[in-house]
């Protein structure tokens, strides 16, 4: 059998945030009675005022609010005429103080009755305070504010307030308030869906109550706690904490909060599918309750164990129990409890088949909804009435209730409203009505999509909230096992050394094996130092060769193109010596020696071509290999003019080859003087290599910009000076700015678009220069007219 | 009929000068050689009303043999001189460019002298 079973949603949010209130002892009795002697005995009209505001703080202390009241208002009617009295004295403060605290008393006992009146009022309160400049009486008005407009469900509000006075509280160090603040804000939190952060404020709020041995806020704290665990769906957690405050209460014979304790523990098991051992604490709850004879909370118990008893099918079991909850129920007057009750009641009597029952109960449910202008309870009461009339066959009157339901529905009720039109559509299908059907299925399908979509929102919450409780619950573990860590090692520490001074000798054995540690511990310091120092060096060596490859695959094309010139000589001259060969037989054959001579001539100049132009292919492909060799670092008895030579070619074709619109003039001033020098030859070759690549890149960017005349030109040059040896590339492109030209030499520096230059070049090759050939590498550049870099080598180093 | 040969490399001349040696010992062909796409227009204005078939590499320093190419055609109307590019790039890039700016032929390095020689006979006749 499908179960109906009706939400009462009331008084379990209720139940979590009621809590073990500590009622007045026979002690506090006897402090309050000599205090009001006092009061009644006093002549003075200053102390009067003073002992009637003390008199209600006490009473409202220990929730007697109508004597909290009556001695509020006397404090306020004896102090009101402060303002009569010279403004700088101290009487002056004094009366003001007293009145604002009266005012704030008897604000704060408003909020059980009336939350806007005690709203209004605790705002007069708050303005005093702070005319006098009283941080602790502000923080206290703060609280009080959040506390009545937390009774007025303002939940947001209520932060607000909390909020302000936690940040007073902190600044005048109230520990108990501090406490306190944080308990309430946990409780605002839950009510708004946020569990994990009410676990974090409730969790600090304990934390602060057993630093100052508070025993109210310690189990408030941790019933608090279990709650929040519960909401989160950590079961096992919840009931642990609710057991710490068993034993808490247990301890201080605290029967009301024993209750309450039990009562946490069954609407944990309730919602863990526990049945049984929810019904079990459920029933002691009670038990203790009874006994108390406190109504409202008797209710709630029978509430709860009608509801596990329907669950388990127990129906008639239920009745019973939801039967009892009714008078006291109405002896609490709270409309809620009353309204929440008669649907429990009725629900059951629907389980039992028994509709007439079930109808009366939730009329009676109908008329305090009525009485009490709660529409959505309404609402719920007619669609339960309408359903039952549907089931008992009368589809007329379930039709009627539901029309009536339909009129007086909220707007945003959008559960009532799927119930309403969902029953509805049923009922049109069943009379044939199917343009009605049809309609109330549209409007039906409506309220679906929305709460659907309010469902998957709440999830989605209850979800996050999970995930941010799950986050500070293993913060909160870390910390708790760090912390035993420490003391573990702080006692074992201790022991050790305890035996250390009775044992003198182990203690130089001991500061042996220290520095031996320590010793251990600098040296894997350095290994891993070094190891550091190496990957740099690795990483270093492969942005070298990087830098290389790029140049390398800058140069292929030209490479390509400068092999088939020479091989196409090559080829030929062979060819066409074999033709003359033949020619040469012929003219021998017929005699004529003379020209025989000539073709011999021929011969021999084609085979030196031959020659000739091998040796450059080779020069190619073996220039090409030292580029990209690592370099030997040795210097080399190399030509210097035909390394410039051979370089130029390669970047001009290499370049030609990427860019078919490029081209340039090149011009060469080799002196010949030079000959052979000392060089590392694929270091230098890189350099040169690099100047004029960058050469080239300039005056290729500024033929783009279309300029008139502009003919680009890159030259290079050698000449041969008294002790040294000047090698100078030039351009004609744009030249650089002061700036630019200053951090040229700077590793990873561009003006290159990304992905077009490494940055290395230039830098690599000062290196070059300086370090491997203790030459200089220099630059001259004018805006617009061009630069010049000029290599200075020593002859003496070459 | 004129042959003008353009090409930066001096042994061009050389190894002309052999293939084409019974050509030229016969008066069939006459060569002449220019090593820049400069000096080639220098020699085209010097000989404006002969006809002459132009064989020009491509890849020069200074004017290339592209723009030589288009100049030629542009400067050139009548007689339209026959241009054949001769290169060591084989690429369709390289082919597309030149045929666009009206080249005649096209001929890739290490050059097939019995193919050139071919088509040199097609064009004279």
């Amino acid at each position: 059998m499908k179960t109906i079973i009706f939400t009462i949603l009331f008084f379990v949010l209720f139940a979590g945030s009621m809590f073990a209130q500590d009622y007045a002892t026979e002690k506090d009795l006897a402090k309050i009675e000599i205090v009001r002697q006092k009061f009644l005995r006093s002549t003075s009209n200053f102390e009067k005022a003073q002992l009637a505001m003390e008199l209600s703080t006490v009473y409202r202390l220990i929730v007697d609010n109508e004597n909290c009241k009556k001695y509020a208002t006397i404090a306020i009617n004896l102090s009101k005429n402060f303002r009569a009295i010279d403004k700088n004295s101290r009487l002056h403060l004094q009366y003001k103080e007293i009145l604002a605290k009266a005012i704030e008393n008897y604000g704060a006992t408003l909020a059980f009755d009336d939350a806007t009146k005690a709203n209004d009022t605790l705002q007069v309160s708050l303005q005093l305070a702070k005319e006098i400049g009283d941080k602790k009486g502000i923080a206290m008005v703060n609280y009080s504010l959040g506390l009545a407009n937390s009774f007025r469900s303002n939940t947001l509000v209520a932060i607000k307030y909390f909020d302000t006075a936690l940040v007073l509280f902190t600044e005048t160090k109230n520990k108990t308030y501090i406490g306190n603040t944080l308990f309430n804000l946990s409780l605002e939190k839950r009510y708004l869906g946020m569990y994990g952060d009410a676990l974090e404020y409730s969790i600090k709020s304990l934390k602060i109550a057993e630093e100052i041995k508070d025993t109210l806020l310690i189990t408030n704290s941790l019933l608090a706690n279990g709650f929040n665990y519960m909401l989160a769906k950590n079961f096992p957690e919840a009931l642990n904490e609710q057991k710490r405050a068993l034993l808490f209460f247990q301890m201080t014979k605290n029967d009301n909060g024993l209750a309450t304790a039990y009562n946490d523990m069954g609407t944990t098991e309730l919602n863990a599918g526990n049945l049984d051992s929810a019904l079990k604490y459920n029933k002691i709850a009670l038990e203790i309750r009874k006994k108390l004879n406190n109504a409202n909370e008797i209710t709630i118990s029978y509430n709860y164990i009608s509801q596990i008893l329907r669950k388990q099918g127990r129906f008639k079991e239920a009745l019973a129990a939801s039967k009892k909850a009714i008078p006291y129920a109405l002896k609490f007057g709270d409309s809620r409890f009353t309204m929440d009750t008669y649907l429990e009641t009725g629900d059951t009597y629907v389980e039992l088949g028994d509709y007439k029952n079930a109808v009366i109960n939730y009329n009676l449910a109908y008329d305090v909804a009525l009485k009490n202008n709660s529409r959505n309870y309404q609402a719920a009461a007619l669609v339960q009435i309408a359903k039952s009339y549907y089931k008992a066959d009368n589809r007329n009157e379930a039709l009627k209730n539901l029309k009536l339901a339909d009129q007086i529905v909220q707007l945003n009720d959008f559960k009532n409203r799927r119930r309403i039109y969902k029953t509805m559509t049923e009922i049109y299908v069943k009379n044939n009505d199917f343009k009605n059907s049809f309609e109330n299925q549209v409007k039906f399908q409506q309220m679906n999509d929305t709460m659907n979509v309010i469902e998957k929102a709440e999830k989605i919450t209850s979800l996050t909230q999970k995930l941010i409780y799950e986050n500070k619950h293993s913060l909160q573990k870390a910390s708790q096992d760090k912390e035993i860590a420490i003391q573990q090692s702080q006692i074992a520490q201790q022991k050790f050394m305890r035996n250390l001074s009775i044992v003198g000798l182990v203690i130089g054995i001991i500061l042996a094996v220290v520095f031996f540690i320590r010793f251990k511990e600098k040296r894997k310091l350095n290994i891993e130092l070094e190891k550091t120092l190496t990957d740099l060096k690795v990483t270093q060596k492969q942005l070298i060769q990087s830098e290389k490859m790029a140049s390398l695959g800058e140069l292929t094309a030209g490479i390509a193109h400068e092999i088939q010139n020479p091989l196409n000589f090559v080829n030929n001259f062979s060819e066409v010596s074999a033709d003359l060969l033949a020619e040469m037989q012929q003219e021998i054959n017929k005699g004529n020696y003379a020209e025989a001579k000539e073709l011999l001539k021929d011969i021999l100049q084609n085979l030196e071509k031959i020659n000739h132009h091998g040796n450059r292919a080779d020069a190619i492909v073996k220039g090409m290999l030292q580029h990209s060799r690592s370099s030997t670092g040795k210097k080399e008895l190399m030509d210097l003019n035909s390394l410039c030579d051979e370089y130029l070619r390669l970047s001009y074709h290499g370049l030609r080859a990427k860019d078919k619109t490029f081209n340039a003039m090149i011009k060469t001033d080799f002196d010949e003087s030079i000959g052979k020098i000392m060089i590392i030859p694929q270091d230098f070759g890189r350099v040169i290599l690099n100047l004029l690549t960058n050469a080239f890149y300039v005056v290729n960017e500024k033929k783009h910009l279309n300029l008139e005349n502009y003919q680009p030109t890159v030259s290079i040059g050698t000449r041969n000076e008294d002790d040294k040896i000047i090698i100078t590339v030039n351009d004609n492109g744009n030249g650089m700015s002061p700036e630019v030209k200053a951090k040229i030499f700077q590793p990873f520096f561009t003006t290159k678009p990304t992905g077009q230059g490494t940055g290395l070049g230039l830098s690599m090759s000062n290196d070059i220069i300086s370090k491997g050939h203790n030459g200089t590498l220099t630059v001259d550049s004018k805006e617009n007219e061009g630069t010049t870099f000029t290599i200075t080598l020593k002859k003496e180093n070459t | 009929m004129k042959i003008l040969v353009v090409d930066d490399e001096m042994d061009v001349k050389t190894l002309f000068e052999q293939r084409f040696r019974k050509e030229i010992k016969n008066h069939d062909l006459e060569f002449q050689f220019a090593f820049s796409g400069e000096e080639a227009i220098n020699f085209m204005k010097d000989h404006e009303h002969e006809a002459v078939l132009i064989l020009s590499d491509i890849n020069m320093p200074g004017m290339s043999g592209l723009v030589l190419l288009k100049h030629i055609k542009e400067n050139y109307e009548k007689p339209p001189p026959i241009v054949m590019m001769i290169t060591a790039y084989g690429d369709s890039e390289n082919y597309n460019e030149a045929m666009k700016l009206g080249a005649d032929d096209f001929l890739t390095k290490p050059v097939d002298f019995a193919i050139l020689k071919e088509k040199l006979k097609n064009f004279m006749s």
